[in-house]
């Protein structure tokens, strides 16, 4: 890991601190803005822009008890300032300046680079907090945007106004605050995914004991129970309750702590400033496709059934799936556990009463199968077809995953080479190779090229019948557009799995009515009419062309040669000498 | 001069009877059924590509607009403006960007005349210029209009333009809902172009039922939001966005009908004509109290502020 | 207690230097008017699609009508509250207020982009009863009519019994001189009506225009949308009224060469901040009930406009007519006069095109030379026919035996 970038004192200018030294001194990384609304409600200044990077940077030498208290094991704790009293606001607030101001001001008499002393200086104006809106207080009869503001705000604000003076309790203005806020203040999460997770494997020999520990009520302390490894977010979660530190305190404590003592070692560690944790670059499950995943004697290949249901179980495969996550909360998103532990037929408060069949359906949550599926739809190469579909699982596609329990001669099938990564180098150790795998638990089909099947060309022709741009037919290649988007499918596994049936295919442009592999499908024409009263959900042939071939393109973008968006792409312009016989 | 007084004010309070019974507007203040049950437009701005198709149809068809020639409208370049209605135009389209990335997808939004419910233009005109027929269309009679510009101040989407530059016979310029043409079961001639067909024309509640519907067939697609529906009191042009609204330039109002701030204050005064006559016999009543006062010296003298 | 003068027409010399200088500045406002009327408003104005109402309604015609509020509030003081000592002041704040609303009614014909059809209001079936402005028209159209007959004393006083009519006509001489014997006769048995009549029309109309706005509050700035306007408007004119008196008078006296009618004036003033302070506290009690004080300290133009056309030009000369000493003083009483006008002026100016912010508004609102040079041509037109009328009609006091000192 990089070693700090080591602190230069620079000798302050003419005697005194000279702030603007300290700007460009250290790098200033992720400003941690200091608001603690829940204390502080409505703010008199805008909040402190705390760049903890540079502070630590600065204080190099100094190390971390500079500004952070040590426990009686003298491990340092985290929370700040050192005499933090908080008990109101006030004094929360003097605790702060002291501490800040406080150092700063001793600093720059002893010729260091120090931070800022004055307010505006720290509570500096960022051009989000600059035009605050207060919503003056208009009383109901007339207030002009009463209705709408209740109809979003009351939802979380109980109990409306009834007079003037009720509407001060709701403390409107600090609402209103929060709602010009433009600036994100948030911070990004650090992701363990799996290659972190196995980069500290290899640097602490797989000693899981080490980091997951459970408690156990009967010993009343931490220990560690081989098989149950799991995210300490099973139990810390975000906030301090009694002698449970929040997620956010145990991590820092955690990590940094073995970070710092391990760099002490001369050992090899993490690192421990803000920013390198913090990076915001969260790996996509391609980049993370050779990092081999953790083995906690998981099942890798099950059928997943219930008692009594009318459908026929779904064949699972697990270990595939784990290549297609960057980290195991990718599903399990609160627990190592199986979904039925918490997620009950009827549901139960684990599970935040999400059914179990709605677990596995729902279309709009990451977390369940139909919905990361749905996810992976929108990409690019099958926007052009799922886009313009509904969200909505037809009943067509339930025996696609409820197939019973797999064949027992499972046949490897291996992705084509270029929809590889390439090999990434961690520590020169890596060898991750597909002969460890041993192969999914189902055939993934090809789709062949009906060539046979098609006409050549298409021709479609289309008058608009209202505007002087008058068009010549439109020549449509309707083999090249399916061989494309065939081609598209069969490079990855998951559209493979489900265009096995080779209408499924045609029925993303062709998509009402049975499709048979001896029938054509029918034109559009006989659906989509050139009436001029179009009705409710059905578009004009005049709609339904370019929603269908403009909506498509737009979706899947591209260049224009290959997928036109402008409309002489798809269809030229009449030349004038045939403008004019056309009568036009 | 009791009898002269009495006589006045007979014919004073039978002035103001006819004043009351006089003007046409004054029935249909509240919602009128013909025109919730008129004719809507829903435009779904999730499809619509920006290609000016619908301005163009709409200057073909408006014979008293300026004639622009189709190569006007192909020029998109104009797209990265900001645009507003002005007097050579019914309606204009507007690109607005989603999201804050630079290469983030290109969203168009077209605006017209809204055709409210409760208009504030017609609210407004002095002379009765503006009327909401059956089908919703809120229609101009340039006829009636003196130019005193009060509409484009009343209209709270900022659509009537103004033919600023005619010396003679200005007029007030919005869409006009290509009313000849929906009265006699056609459509607008914007709705009929669009190759996308952005906009669907229909009676307005089953527009309203059939958003609904996309809202929650597509609900990723969509801001779960019909503007239009209550905005203003509602609104004849109904939108849906994936973005939210103001950021596609539809401004946020509140339900209320602005003709609704006014129309109440002008009705309170004039309740029956109750407060003017009110307030007349008052101010009577006080000349007579104070000169009365006065019977000491000689009653005040009226005959026309005679200085003597 | 001489508040019974004989009134009789100005004998000064008519044309002045200054009327030479109001004439020229009138000629060039008519001129910029009719090439407005030649080649349209864009020739001339700036008004655009965002702002359609422009300096010529904030001036000529919404403060015109609040500054021509003198004549009825001085009827209400003389003819309802009977206070006579006033009554010499009555003639001429009755032509300030005829002129004004002359005026008002032509400067709006040359901003009205239909003016031929200005008439249409008044005929039944164009009627719109919903519309503020509707109102607003009708009731000053029919006050207007109700000043001229409440001027027709004037004229039967001037003329009865000199009727001298040119030429052939001169047979006509008798009839007219009898026909303004009655007229004299009737209008003095019902005068009265007319002018409680004005008042109720002044109150109405006065308050409409700021009912105005009211319709397009997603377009106001929160500190001049309330929906006390029309209570705003009517305080505010009604308080302008003697503050316009004692303007116009002293402007005249010291036009004529005659000593301020100070005995008038300073009673007159004492009623000023009665009025200034109540239309004051309604203001401030509005903006802390509404919560607008938050919008004080915003750095925008409508917020400046307010704190100098309330602040320092209503505020202010609030606090000047609470002194006896200014409303003694000629010169102070006079600077607070014209403070307050202006506070009016600028007022209505900031509701109908400052504080008036369009949804999508692009390019500010500045007016035009020629706006201006109308709108100033007007107000000097308005001066020569004031001087015109005092000359050939008995409107001023007649002047006492000893010369004026200047």
């Amino acid at each position: 890991m990089e070693q700090p970038v080591p602190a230069e004192e620079k000798p302050a200018a003419q005697g005194s601190a000279d702030t603007k030294n300290a700007d460009t001194t250290y790098p200033a990384g992720r400003p941690i803005y200091i608001s603690i609304s829940e204390v502080f409600r409505d703010l008199a200044r805008p909040p402190v822009k705390f760049y903890h990077d540079r502070h630590a940077r600065a204080l190099e030498q100094e190390g971390c008890e500079e500004c952070h208290l040590k426990d009686a094991a003298e491990e340092l704790i985290y929370s700040f300032p050192k005499q933090r009293n908080d008990r109101t606001p006030e004094t929360l607030m003097n605790s702060y300046h002291d501490s800040c101001i406080g150092c700063h001001t001793e600093r720059a008499a002893a010729g260091k680079t120090a931070g800022a002393v004055t307010c505006g200086e720290c509570h500096a104006m960022d051009a989000g907090y600059h035009s605050i809106e207060y919503l003056p207080r208009l009383p109901e009869y007339y207030e002009p945007l009463r209705d709408t503001y209740h109809r979003d705000c009351v939802a979380c604000h109980k109990d409306p106004p009834k007079t003037a003076h009720d509407a001060t309790k709701l403390n409107w203005k600090s609402f209103y605050i929060r709602e010009k806020e433009t600036i994100d203040t948030s911070w990004p999460k650090v992701v363990m995914d799996y290659k972190l997770h196995y980069q500290h494997e290899q640097a602490l020999d797989k000693k899981c004991e080490l980091c997951h520990l459970t408690f156990s009520e009967a010993e009343d302390k931490m220990v560690y129970v081989k098989g149950t490894e799991s995210s300490c977010r099973d139990c810390h979660k975000d906030t301090d309750v009694d002698n449970q530190l929040s997620y956010r305190h145990l991590s820092h404590n955690e990590c940094i702590g073995c970070h710092l003592k391990r760099s002490k070692e001369h050992k090899k560690a993490g690192p421990f400033y803000c920013s390198e944790c913090h990076t915001g670059i969260e790996k996509s499950p391609e980049e993370l496709l050779y990092v081999p995943r953790e083995e906690r004697n998981q099942p890798q290949k099950l059928l997943i059934e219930t008692t009594g249901a009318r459908l026929k179980g779904v064949p699972f495969d697990h270990q595939l799936h784990e290549l297609a996550t960057s980290t195991c909360q990718g599903c399990h998103h609160d627990t190592l556990n199986k979904c039925s532990t918490c997620h009950t037929q009827k549901g139960s408060s684990e599970g935040d009463w999400v059914p179990l069949a709605e677990a596995y359906h729902q279309s709009t949550s990451a977390w369940s199968c139909v919905g990361c599926h749905e996810a992976k739809k929108q990409a690019a190469d099958c926007a052009g077809c799922h886009s313009l579909m509904k969200t909505e699982l037809g009943e067509a596609s339930c025996v696609t995953c409820h197939s019973g329990a797999p064949d027992a001669s499972s046949a490897f099938v291996p992705l084509p080479e270029n929809a590889l990564p390439d090999l990434e180098e961690l520590s020169g150790e890596l060898a991750f190779s597909l002969s460890g795998y041993d192969g999914m638990a189902f055939q993934l089909p090809l789709l062949p090229v009906p060539e046979a099947m098609l006409p050549d060309k298409t021709q479609e022709k289309m008058k608009i019948a209202l505007l002087e741009k008058s068009y010549d037919a439109s020549e449509f290649p309707h083999l090249k557009i399916v061989k494309k988007l065939t081609d598209i499918s069969n490079n990855n596994r998951l559209s493979r799995y489900f265009h096995a049936d080779q209408m499924t295919m045609c029925s993303g442009c062709h998509h009402l009515g049975p499709l048979t592999e001896k029938q054509t499908p029918p034109p559009c024409s006989t659906c989509h009419t050139s009436k001029n009263t179009p009705q409710k959900n059905t578009p004009t042939l005049l709609g339904a062309y370019h929603r269908q071939c403009l909506g498509c393109h737009k979706a899947m973008g591209g260049e224009e040669k290959e997928r036109p968006q402008s409309c002489t792409g798809c269809h030229k312009e009449k030349t004038p000498a045939a403008l004019q016989t056309a009568g036009r | 001069m009791n009898s002269t007084r009495r006589t006045f004010l007979k014919h004073l309070s039978g002035t103001a009877g006819m004043l009351a019974l006089g003007s046409p507007a004054r029935a249909e203040d509240s919602y009128s059924q013909s025109r919730v049950n008129g004719f809507g437009v829903l435009v779904d701005t999730t499809l619509c590509v920006g290609c000016r198709s619908c301005e163009q149809a709409c200057n073909e068809i408006n014979t008293d607009l300026p004639r622009k020639s189709p190569e006007h409208f192909k020029d998109l370049s104009v797209l990265e403006q900001k645009r507003r209605m002005d007097y050579s135009t019914y309606t204009i389209v507007n690109r607005y960007q989603s999201g804050t990335e630079t290469d983030g997808k290109p969203v168009f939004a077209k605006f017209q005349c809204m055709h409210c419910l409760r208009p504030a233009c017609k609210s407004a005109c002095i002379v009765g210029a503006f009327s909401s027929e059956a089908t919703g269309a809120v229609q101009y009679d340039s006829w009636k209009c003196i130019g005193c510009r009060y509409c484009m101040a009343a209209c709270p989407f900022q659509v009537p333009a103004y033919e600023y530059h005619n010396a003679f016979t200005p007029k007030v310029r919005k869409c006009t809902y290509c009313q000849p043409r929906i009265s006699a079961g056609g459509l607008p001639a914007c709705v009929q172009a669009c190759p996308m067909e952005v906009m669907t024309f229909g009676p307005r509640e089953a527009l309203l039922n059939d958003a609904r519907a996309r809202l929650a067939s597509y609900p990723e697609r969509y801001v779960q939001h019909i503007y239009g529906e209550h905005e203003v009191g509602g609104t004849s042009w109904l939108y849906l966005s994936g973005l939210p609204f103001e950021q596609i330039g539809l401004p946020r109002f509140g339900y209320h009908p602005t003709p609704g701030y006014t129309e109440p204050i002008q009705h309170a005064i004039f309740k029956y004509f109750l407060p003017p006559i009110g307030l007349y016999s008052l101010l009577g009543g006080l000349m007579w109290f104070f000169n009365n006062r006065k019977k000491k010296t000689a009653p005040a003298d009226f005959k026309g502020l005679h200085s003597s | 207690m001489s508040s019974h003068e004989n009134a009789a027409p100005v004998d000064t010399p008519f044309f002045t230097r200054g009327v030479m200088l109001l004439s020229a500045v009138m000629v060039t406002g008519i001129g910029f008017g009719l090439y407005r009327m030649l080649f349209s408003l864009a020739a001339v104005t700036n008004l655009n699609d965002q702002y359609p109402l422009g300096l010529w309604i904030g001036i000529d015609v919404a403060s015109g009508v609040a500054l021509a509020a003198g004549g009825f509030t001085t009827g209400a003081l003389v003819y309802i509250f009977n206070r006579e000592h006033f009554h010499a002041i009555i003639r001429p704040a009755l032509l300030t207020a005829m002129f004004g609303y002359t005026f008002v009614a032509i400067g709006l014909l040359f901003d009205l982009g239909r003016w031929y059809n200005v008439w249409h209001p008044v005929v039944p079936f164009m009627w719109q009863g919903n519309s503020v402005l509707f109102e607003v028209g009708i009731c000053v159209m029919i006050y207007l009519n109700v000043l001229y007959i409440e001027f027709v004393p004037v004229v039967t006083e001037r003329f009865i019994g000199r009727v001298s009519l040119p030429g052939f006509l001169a047979r006509l001489n008798d009839p007219v001189d009898l026909l303004l014997r009655f007229l004299d006769y009737t209008l003095g048995k019902i005068m009265f009506l007319f002018i409680i009549a004005g008042v109720v029309l002044s109150c109405l109309h006065q308050s409409s225009l700021g009912t105005l706005m009211v319709i397009a509050p997603y377009k106001m700035h929160p500190l001049y949308f309330s929906l006390l306007s029309p209570l705003f408007f009517l305080a505010s004119a009604m308080a302008v009224g003697f503050p316009m008196v004692i303007f116009e008078s002293m402007l005249a006296a010291r036009s004529f060469g005659r000593k301020p009618e100070m005995h008038i004036l300073t009673p007159l003033a004492r009623f000023a901040p009665y009025l200034l302070g109540i239309y004051i506290a309604m203001k401030i009690g509005d903006m802390l009930y509404r919560g607008t004080y938050v919008y004080l300290f915003e750095n925008s133009l409508p917020v400046i406009m307010f704190w100098l056309e309330f602040g320092l030009l209503t505020v202010l000369p609030f606090f000047l007519f609470l002194s006896p000493d200014v409303r003694r003083s000629p010169g102070w009483l006079f600077s607070a006069a014209l403070m307050y006008i202006c506070g009016i002026i600028l007022n209505r100016s900031t509701v109908f095109f400052i504080a008036y912010q369009p949804v999508y508004g692009e390019t500010a609102y500045i007016p035009a030379i020629g706006e201006f040079a109308l709108t100033i041509g007007l107000i000097a037109a308005l001066m020569l026919v004031y001087r015109i009328f005092v000359t050939l009609f008995p409107v001023l006091p007649a002047k006492e035996e000893a010369p004026a000192k200047h």
